[in-house]
């Protein structure tokens, strides 16, 4: 996995490429809560993950739940079908906003 | 002024001295006036040239001491000690009774001047009585108590003695010079000697034999000088050091005692360094060697003394540095212990905890007529965070359970051990799966710490049918192997895990077990355990393990996998716990 992270006023947008397993779920937990408990508005870009396993999971929904208790907005974009049929079949999808590309989420903020 | 080392607290010195006082005050004034008489007579061997003239004056010295450690009280006996002192005044020819006594009267108060300021000058600039201890104190007394006392001695002495007629013409200056010199010098060395005994009479093996040998040795070297005519006075030097050094102030002033007498002796008789061509020139001679000699042995023992004191402090210092380490290590030990005992708790109750929670699973199925069950929960940690459960439900039913808790330790095997008591207690009163779970998450949802969710697995076996209804709650798709060796897994229907959202509605599937068909429940850490090159076993590895168990017992099923991943995952350290449920419904 590799996750790389740009900033633009109070918006982060954290593109996570590659495999996201239990090896890597506490280590990009770490870093998204830090970025939410830091930014109003954070955007994940799936665009690049090829592959999340069931603990890899637990880490989205960990962090969806942190940034509603902290009331900030959390987006995922670009998710590949495969992926977005995971976060579907486990009932994960209606717990984020989704969006297709970052523009369309960067669009979608609350002015 | 240091408190550590007081004058002496003397008695009789208030105004109201007491009758009982008045005897002692006259018996110390009757012992003073002997040792200054006695002394007074002594001296007269030691006499230098046709007048007979002592180049010390000892009687000063015992003055000084004695109003230091006694007070002002003994005053008296040094006047009449020193009045008497100039009886052989008595035996030069027109001597007159008048003459005498007028000079003497002078004299004496001469010397009870200069024993009072000789005693306040060293208690008012040192604080002790024993200047032996510090150099500076070493100065003050020589300087104080022995050279200025010592010129108004000698100053009044004179000028009365000249006043009485005693002082030929043209004398005056000589006779100062030697009554002040040889006060002094009384005073370095008596006064030295009395101080440094009175402090410390106490008598030990070491002091005795430095003094004799301080006083044997002086008399050898003043024989051999004798003897050899030759001046070797600049031995004494080293004997008075090794005294110093063996045996402090009391050696080194017995010492200087010695050797005074011993140089005066060999210099009557006309040997040694401080022969000079008239007698008034050895005299002066004499007395600046003893001032030497004085000076010389109490610097030493003074600087001696200061060396024992430092050395003292820093052993007092590394004494209490070393009981601070100790105390320290003692807290440190304390604290270890305490650690300990408290680590040997919660390994207890973390060993207590884990009995509690592997019996709450149920472990004997041998009740179930109508199906075959083997369950197993192998833990991460101590405490797991996984479970499953087997319950029998009304009408014929069975509920099947497997379920795994966000996150490992104490605070998983918690939410576990509220989840399965919840989930037990709605099982029986839901009218179907789907609606147990539905409740079971709103009670999960409501006091949630935030990253405590749980993935589930509920499933009810109608024993008679083999129809099963199932909710996955986020959980791994359960297998079912059929008969004929096939196996499929029960697509998930889009239901998040428990505790996440509350409100959720939870979507069902169902399947129906033919005779000797089994379910297979499990938890991930069966299809994510990983490999050496971190390589997961995956779902498709476990349900050809499924195919292949067709026909068997679940108990067969169940160990296969276990060992399959045992196998699989050898090497690398457990990541998560891994938890089988498998039910065959027999035909």
């Amino acid at each position: 996995m590799e996750a790389t992270e740009s900033r633009a006023g109070g918006t982060t947008t954290l593109r996570i490429s590659g495999r996201v397993d239990g090896s890597v779920s506490k280590q990009l937990e770490q870093r998204v809560q830090d970025i939410v408990s830091r930014d109003e508005h954070v955007i994940v870009d799936l665009g690049a993950m090829s592959y999340v396993s069931s603990a890899g999971l637990r880490c989205f929904i960990v962090l969806a739940k942190y940034a509603k208790a902290k009331q900030k907005s959390l987006a995922l974009v670009a998710l590949q079908d495969e992926v977005s049929e995971i976060f579907e079949i486990s009932g994960l999808l209606n717990l984020f906003k989704v969006y297709g590309t970052v523009d369309d989420a960067v669009a979608a903020l609350p002015r | 002024m240091t408190l550590s080392r007081p004058f002496p607290v003397r008695e009789g010195g208030s105004s109201e001295a007491a009758p009982r006082s008045a005897g002692r005050w006259l018996l110390l004034n009757l012992l003073v006036l002997i040792a200054y008489s006695v002394l007074g007579v002594i001296i007269l061997f030691f006499g230098i040239g046709p007048a007979k003239i002592s180049p010390i004056y000892p009687p000063a010295g015992i003055a000084v001491a004695a109003v230091i450690v006694l007070g002002p009280r003994i005053l008296p006996a040094v006047f009449i000690g020193e009045f008497l002192n100039g009886f052989p005044l008595l035996f030069l020819p027109d001597t007159t009774v008048r003459m005498y006594v007028l000079a003497n009267i002078g004299v004496g108060i001469g010397a009870m001047l200069e024993a009072w300021i000789g005693a306040r000058l060293l208690e008012q600039l040192t604080g002790t009585w024993h200047p032996f201890e510090r150099s500076r104190d070493v100065v003050v007394f020589l300087l104080g108590s022995s050279l200025v006392a010592g010129l108004v001695g000698g100053t009044i002495g004179s000028l009365s003695l000249w006043l009485g007629g005693f002082v030929p013409p043209g004398e005056l200056r000589i006779t100062f010079v030697t009554f002040f010199l040889s006060d002094a010098s009384g005073i370095a060395v008596f006064a030295a000697l009395m101080l440094a005994w009175v402090r410390e009479p106490e008598l030990d093996r070491t002091v005795i034999v430095a003094c004799l040998v301080g006083i044997a040795g002086a008399a050898l070297i003043a024989g051999l000088a004798v003897a050899s005519r030759f001046a070797i006075d600049f031995l004494y030097l080293p004997l008075l050091l090794w005294t110093a050094f063996r045996a402090g102030p009391r050696g080194v002033t017995v010492a200087a005692m010695a050797i005074t007498a011993f140089a005066i002796l060999t210099t009557i008789n006309g040997v040694g360094s401080f022969v000079g061509r008239t007698p008034n020139e050895s005299i002066l001679l004499l007395e600046v060697f003893l001032a030497v000699i004085t000076f010389t042995g109490l610097l030493t023992v003074a600087i001696l003394a200061q060396r024992r004191a430092a050395e003292a402090a820093l052993e007092a210092h590394n004494r209490m540095l070393e009981q601070r380490v100790r105390e320290r290590t003692a807290e440190v030990a304390e604290k270890n212990r305490l650690l300990k005992e408290k680590q040997a708790r919660i390994d207890d109750d973390l060993n207590t905890a884990r009995v509690l929670q592997s019996s709450i699973l149920p472990a004997d199925f041998s009740a179930y007529r109508a199906t075959a069950i083997a369950a197993s929960m192998r833990p991460a940690l101590e405490v797991s965070g996984d479970f499953y459960d087997v319950f029998p439900l009304p009408a014929g039913r069975l509920g099947l359970v497997v379920a795994d808790v966000s996150g490992k330790g104490v605070a998983a095997a918690f939410f576990m051990a509220v989840t399965r008591t919840l989930l037990r207690g709605v099982a029986g009163e839901c009218e179907s799966p789907a609606g147990c779970l539905v409740r079971v998450n709103d009670a999960l949802c409501r006091e949630n710490p935030i990253d405590m969710f749980v993935t589930a697995l509920y499933a009810e076996l109608d024993e008679a049918t083999g129809a099963v209804r199932l909710v996955n709650a986020g959980h791994c798709e359960p297998i079912v192997v059929r008969a004929d060796g096939t196996a499929e897994t029960v697509r998930r229907a889009g239901n998040p895990p428990l505790g996440v959202t509350a409100g959720r509605d939870f979507a069902e599937r169902s399947v129906t077990l033919g005779p000797g068909e089994m379910l297979f429940l499990y938890t991930d850490g069966v299809t994510e355990a990983v490999n050496r090159e971190g390589e997961q076993f995956h779902m498709a590895r476990l349900v050809e393990i499924a195919q292949a168990s067709a026909g068997q017992s679940p108990q067969e099923l169940m160990l296969a996998v276990i060992g399959r991943v045992e196998k699989f995952s050898a090497g690398t350290l457990q990541a998560d716990d891994i938890t089988c449920l498998v039910v065959r419904r027999n035909g």
